[in-house]
């Protein structure tokens, strides 16, 4: 099977899952016409290649030069699927950050549809395999609706909040859920797949996934529950001292953020 | 373009204040949409966030602390959307385009001052017609 990888705007950390142990058989089947990191080969050499002549073309990160729309454009004509990898692709992921200085990049699906789109900041191991399996049996999957709190070993309790905190300000010892601790985890507005990584290893979900099949306005979501699990008493001040809230609520998916979107926002400075 | 407002009022105080206000068929300004809402506690940010990518300005209006028909309401409302500022500003949205203000049903008049002040400040009055 021939296949066609390329990284756009991106941190190169998605297609390196093609060499570790636990990638899918499939690529070691696969026949790789193009790779832009790894083959020393210009766009030239692609443009040649007959319309459709490729089975699969995978596009990890976001678009934010014209060569990058070339680059999108060019594997939708020549791949006959074309597949979405990480973050960034689907979302704008990390560098979407930048539109607090109105410079993002846009998120590939704004350009085309792909015809598959696989999530994570990288993708695991396992959910590159569930999701080719299901694109090459022709069922290829979408979203789940449920959350990575699902998958997440930590005890729920109620809680009430005087004080949002940051990860290394919380007890290492705790074992409570991170929203209770006052820490933005972003698990309850993320789909699960990834076997709640992060939480097993110890550290808060930062959203990697994306939200759940059918949930909109996670990162707004998921500040309403925060404020409204502080004590009244306190909430002036813990608003006050808050840090980063575009990166707690979204900070995989600001490019996506309708505000974003509409341009209505952004530094001009 | 026509100057856009999107009100959102708690039908216990403000649609009410509103309401008495158009007894006495005052002049509002041009492009002021308002919408009746249960509870400014009921309010989504999501909801606001979309007024806010559609209208020039928005404007919360729920009842004075301690008269809120489900008791907190307004509270919880208050500390959502001042946190929903603080992302905004972090965002490098302009923070005069949402505005909450507090009042009863009796007072219609200063609704219509209010949204008269809001035109004002955010410079849409001239461009009204
Ligand atoms: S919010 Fe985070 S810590 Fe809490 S249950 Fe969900 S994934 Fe676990
Ligand atoms: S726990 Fe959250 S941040 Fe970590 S891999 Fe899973 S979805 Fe991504």
């Amino acid at each position: 099977m021939k296949i066609a990888v390329h990284n756009l705007l991106s941190c190169g950390g998605c297609d390196p899952v093609f060499f570790l142990e636990e990638s899918p058989e499939f690529f070691r089947k696969a026949e790789v016409i193009f790779w832009n990191k790894v083959k020393d080969e210009t766009l030239k050499v692609f443009r040649k290649i007959p319309d459709q002549g490729i089975e699969i073309g995978f596009l990890c990160g976001a678009v934010k030069s014209p060569e990058h729309e070339e680059v999108v454009r060019l594997f939708r004509r020549k791949c006959r699927t074309v597949v979405a990898v990480g973050a960034c692709a689907l979302w704008g992921g990390i560098p979407g950050l930048l539109w607090i200085r109105k410079e993002g990049p846009r998120p590939l699906s704004s350009l085309v549809v792909p015809d598959l789109s696989i999530p994570g900041c990288p993708p695991e191991g396992s959910t590159w395999t569930v999701y080719l399996q299901g694109l090459l049996s022709g069922r290829p999957p979408g979203p789940s609706e449920e959350p990575v709190c699902q998958e997440c070993p930590r005890d729920r309790h109620p809680f009430r909040l005087s004080d949002f905190k940051r990860f290394p300000e919380t007890e290492p010892e705790s074992r409570g859920c991170y929203l209770s601790l006052g820490v933005f985890c972003a698990g309850a507005v993320t789909q699960k797949g990834c076997g709640a990584r992060c939480l097993r290893a110890g550290y808060p979900c930062l959203g990697c996934y994306g939200p759940p099949a059918g949930l909109t306005a996670r990162g707004e979501r998921l500040l309403s529950a925060m404020v409204s699990a502080l004590v009244p008493q306190k909430a002036t001040e813990a608003l006050k001292n808050w840090r980063d809230p575009a990166g707690s609520l979204y900070r995989f998916d600001l490019a996506t953020h309708p505000l974003v979107r509409k341009g209505k926002c952004g530094r001009s400075d | 373009m026509k100057p856009r407002i999107i009100g959102f009022l708690c039908e216990w105080c403000a649609a009410r204040a509103l309401e008495n206000l158009a007894f006495c068929h005052p002049e509002l300004p041009v492009g002021f949409q308002p919408f009746r809402i249960n509870c400014t506690g009921s309010l989504e940010l999501e909801v606001v966030i979309k007024a806010l990518t559609e209208a020039d300005g928005v404007l919360v209006a729920g009842c004075p602390p301690g008269e809120c028909h489900f008791r907190e309401g307004n509270l919880r409302a208050g500390l959502r959307l001042k946190a929903l500022k603080r992302v905004l500003s972090a965002l490098g949205e302009d923070l005069r385009r949402l505005r909450i203000i507090w009042l009863s049903s009796g007072e219609g008049e200063r609704l219509g001052e209010e949204i008269h002040k809001f035109y004002r400040e955010l410079s849409l009055e001239d461009r009204g017609s």
